[in-house]
């Protein structure tokens, strides 16, 4: 929405002046201090609605977020390595004459280059 | 460190009114072309936010110019300033222009004006520079009619001449930017680039034109405007010249105490 | 058929673009960004690539991606598995970034080009080999890629054949030669992906006393050259550090940024250089025993280690060398590109490299706006050849000249074309440029400039080094006439430079020569700490300015910063 007016062009509608009037007459009510922080709050709701949602809610989605992200570690990756070590196959030591493995076949790899794998 | 910017200096100082935005930047780069010593400051007041912004504008201007001295930079607040603007004879005056004492833009760039005619009148400054653009003549503060010329006469009663180079020169801010270098793009203006001090109440502005505009012409709104500055600014002069003067009057003290640093 | 190549997401974002297998431009985000090694979205090297082409961005035919983000993907699910549960603080610092963009590349492109068009995903170390093959003057060669890690692989081998590369084997994460220099860069104290550089330089003034620790505690070696990394010694895999306690208590405490550099840093970074180089001379040996092929591409951004690249040539029997000079992921963005052309749609090669310069130009009459806008004091010359002279002399004279010509170089080398330049003759010049130029450590090497065909009188170098990715030994002879650009241990990292690939540059070169004997510049990049190589004629403004640079040289401009100086 932003400073609408800014061009000074009219406005037109009359809900919009009679909102803008009883935006002023509030302000014009107001002592110093808390008529700047009546406009910093009215600033932010006005312009910047998704952000002032998430400036209230940063904390909680923060540790959500990690929730979310714990339970998809420990049960997710948790669960696959669970299962690769008692399920998957076992791996005895290993001593190798090379450590280079084999590439694949190239001419597989013509066609994948459309796929992101 | 030796510089090959051809600086066609007058043997003067300036000061330049700096909020860190584009029209300020290209200000102080003029300024620094023109005057000795460049002194840019910046008014504070509750509700500014984000002063990393300018300050970090005043080091990529130093940066930009290869001179670590280019420029002096100091952050002033003018609350109290502000505040007597806004509620001085406060019935009478709501009696008087009704919702024009909602038009804070104004009032906060005056009482920026106000602090730098005190601070010229204090450190002896002569010359003073102001990034007023002819696009934004809504504002008061950049409107010829309503403070403009006013705020001209203002200072020169002092012995002050202020100046607005971008608005004289009807100059393309960004264009001129993007040309020198200082900014990589085009369009700065609005966009995260947009290095500068923050205002969070200038929405109390827009609801001021919001109601004020509609219904009239721009002339009306000049003009309507125009009568409530007047007498704004014979406020500022009775208290200044009292001030100036030295008088151990109330007068004299009332300004004073309005004066921050 | 229009291709435009693009690298991001991890490091050194870039974009190039090819009309029918000619590479008309190529540009690292950085430049533009101002970013060093940005990885954002290569908004602005786009826009340049597509500029230099005159097209918007739905006439391409194809984009291709110079990585398989969901092989990359796979790869940490599946490390991240190997660690649990050590790996949640990683775990939780990438999920949420791949979730949001990572994993939507198609997405994302779309959306920041407004492209209709076909997106393609080239194998990561198939961009790099093609970014050295294909633009190599070779019809067939071995190729050896190696950096950090792409999807899977760490390094990989094999060989170019006309139109086609093909990579026969590979070692795959977390046994990574990249990522074990990385490790020690960060130990050292300097910054991953941007100090490994350094470490190669620091190298220098060691002895390798720790060689045998790396060859028997950190690294399990083959005769063929494979490797594998001894994790307990590293973090990398499953935590946001590179090394782990062990590597402290065998070394010692890490060295803090900044800090003093001990005789444990110096002979720490010999040991690692020479492991580094002995396993990679042994790749390179069995790699030419099994192609026997004479000719070596080199990619990845290992093979920006030019000390290494120089035993690739003169340890083995390989004859001729090409590593292409943006050899990290910056390359990337080509290699996909020229991946696309000739391996998948099989088109013939007729574009060979001749050099580096595929960025943007500034425009004579874009530096005359700006000098006059911002009044500074210039000359323009109308005579190219005066304009030299002037260079010349003020050279010979001992001033360091900033100089900016033509187009733009691709890579992290500064190639004549956006470079400071200063007479490699003069003792004290090292010292003066670190400290009052480019403000970095002292033990900073500077690398010389060369006229081609004189390289062979000043350094042991028997092959061409255009693109100043080889290392050679500066001839005994001419060590005491060279002191600026010699280094502690006899060595100059070279550019040798044909009048056919650079005149400018090369007649600067020649009228250098003429006056003082020695036709060979310091050349370093032109650009201060912390900050990439200039991109325009505004970067390098900004770099005169604020440094002790005497001269710039933009074009036809000459900007004095003492007037009346020169000839």
């Amino acid at each position: 929405m932003k400073t609408d007016t800014a061009a000074g062009r009219g406005l037109g509608s009359l809900w919009l002046r009679l909102s803008g009037l009883a935006l002023v007459l509030l302000s014009l009510a107001l002592p110093y201090r808390l008529r700047w922080r009546w406009a910093y709050a009215l600033n932010f709701i006005l312009n910047r609605p998704r952000a002032s949602g998430a400036l209230l809610l940063k904390k909680p989605s923060q540790w959500l977020n990690h929730a979310l992200l714990g339970v998809i570690y420990f049960i997710g990756i948790g669960g696959s390595w669970l299962a690769a070590r008692f399920l998957g196959p076992k791996r005895g030591p290993r001593e190798e004459r090379t450590f280079w493995r084999d590439r694949g076949d190239p001419g597989g790899y013509d066609s994948g280059m459309d796929d992101q794998f | 460190m030796n510089s090959p910017i051809e600086r066609r200096l007058e043997a003067e100082e300036v000061i330049v009114l700096f909020s860190g935005g584009c029209d300020s930047v290209l200000t102080a780069l003029r300024a620094y072309d023109r005057f000795q010593k460049v002194h840019l400051v910046t008014f504070l007041r509750a509700g500014l936010i984000h002063t990393e912004h300018v300050e970090q504008q005043v080091d990529r201007l130093r940066h930009f110019q290869g001179d670590a001295q280019a420029y002096t930079h100091r952050f002033i607040r003018t609350d109290r300033l502000i505040e007597f603007l806004l509620y001085e004879n406060y019935l009478r005056n709501l009696m008087r222009h009704g919702t024009r004492l909602a038009s804070h833009c104004g009032l906060c760039k005056l009482s920026f004006h106000w602090r730098t005619l005190t601070l010229c009148l204090e450190q002896g400054v002569r010359r003073v520079w102001d990034g007023a653009v002819r696009s934004a003549k809504v504002y008061p503060e950049q409107n010829e009619t309503i403070l403009l010329k006013p705020l001209g006469e203002l200072y020169s009663r002092y012995g002050i001449r202020h100046e607005t180079p971008i608005y004289e020169e009807g100059l393309q801010v960004e264009d001129e930017l993007f040309h020198m270098g200082f900014h990589k793009r085009r369009k700065v203006k609005g966009t995260v680039f947009d290095q500068q001090l923050v205002c969070s109440q200038q929405v109390l502005f827009a609801m001021f034109l919001r109601w004020f505009l509609p219904g009239r012409s721009f002339a009306e709104y000049e003009a309507g405007l125009a009568g409530f500055y007047a007498e704004k600014i014979n406020i500022i002069r009775e208290l200044t010249d009292e001030w100036a003067g030295a008088r151990p009057d109330r007068g004299a003290a009332r300004l004073a105490a309005m004066l921050e640093g | 058929m229009l291709i435009l190549g693009v690298s991001f997401m991890y490091h050194d974002s870039a974009a190039a673009i090819l009309c029918d297998g000619k590479v008309v431009a190529a540009a690292a985000e950085e430049r533009f960004s101002r970013q060093k090694h940005s990885l954002e979205f290569p908004e602005q090297s786009i826009a340049y690539c597509l500029r230099e082409c005159g097209i918007e961005v739905n006439d391409l035919d194809f984009l291709v991606f110079y990585e398989k983000p969901l092989l990359k993907f796979e790869r940490i699910l599946m490390t991240h598995i190997d660690s649990f549960p050590e790996g949640f603080g990683q775990f939780r610092e990438a999920m949420p970034l791949w979730l949001r963009w990572k994993l939507f590349i198609p997405e994302l492109v779309r959306r920041r080009l407004g492209y209709t068009g076909r997106i393609l995903f080239a194998d990561h170390h198939y961009a790099h080999a093609a970014s050295s093959f294909f633009a190599s003057p070779f019809d067939e060669a071995a190729v050896l890629t190696a950096d950090g890690v792409g999807e899977w692989t760490t390094l990989a081998r094999g060989a170019g054949r006309g139109n086609r590369v093909n990579l026969t084997k590979e070692l795959r994460y977390p046994h990574s030669l990249g990522l074990l220099y990385s490790a020690v860069t960060a130990f050292l104290g300097f910054r991953v992906n941007g100090g490994e550089g350094k470490v190669m330089g620091l190298a220098s003034y060691g002895e390798p006393r720790f060689a045998r620790v790396f060859q028997e505690e950190i690294l399990d070696i083959r005769d063929d050259g494979s490797f594998r990394l001894n994790m307990d010694y590293f973090l990398f895999h499953k935590e946001l550090v590179m090394y782990g306690p062990k590597f402290v208590s065998r070394f010692g405490p890490p060295r803090a940024p900044d800090g003093p550099i001990t005789r444990r840093d110096e002979d720490l970074a010999a040991s690692l250089q020479s492991v580094v180089e002995e396993l990679c001379v042994r790749i390179a040996r069995s790699l030419q025993r099994e192609t026997r092929l004479k000719r070596l591409c080199v990619a990845g951004g290992v093979g920006l280690n030019s000390k290494m690249n120089r035993r690739l040539i003169a340890d083995t029997d390989f004859k001729e060398i090409f590593i292409q000079p943006a050899a990290g992921d910056d390359g990337g963005a080509l290699g996909a590109a020229l991946l696309l052309y000739h391996q998948r749609l099989g088109r013939p090669r007729d574009w060979v490299m001749q050099n580096a310069y595929l960025g943007p130009e500034c425009a004579p009459a874009d530096i005359r706006r700006t000098l006059q806008r911002r009044r500074i004091a210039h000359e323009e010359f109308h005579d190219p050849d005066r304009l030299l002279d002037r260079a010349a002399h003020d050279l010979a004279a001992g001033r360091i000249v900033g100089w900016v010509q033509g187009r733009m170089e691709y890579g992290p080398r500064a190639l004549g074309n956006r470079s400071i330049l200063a007479d490699p003759r003069a003792s004290g010049m090292k010292d003066i440029l670190n400290r009052k130029v480019k403000h970095r450590e002292p033990f900073r090497p500077f690398a010389p400039a060369v006229l081609y065909e004189k390289m062979g009188e000043y350094f042991d170098l028997e092959v061409e080094s255009p693109y100043m990715l080889l290392v050679a030994d500066v001839r005994p002879d001419q060590r005491d006439r060279l002191p600026a650009i010699t280094y502690v241990d006899g060595t100059a990292r070279v550019q040798s430079v044909r009048r056919e690939h650079n005149p400018r540059f090369h007649g600067l070169l020649s009228r250098f020569g003429e006056l003082t004997g020695v036709p060979v510049l310091l050349n370093t990049s032109l650009n201060t700490r912390g900050q990439p190589i200039a991109c325009d004629h505004h970067d390098a403004l900004e770099c005169f300015l604020n440094t002790d640079m005497d001269i710039l040289v933009a074009g036809d401009f000459y900007i004095t910063k003492h007037p009346g100086a020169g000839s």
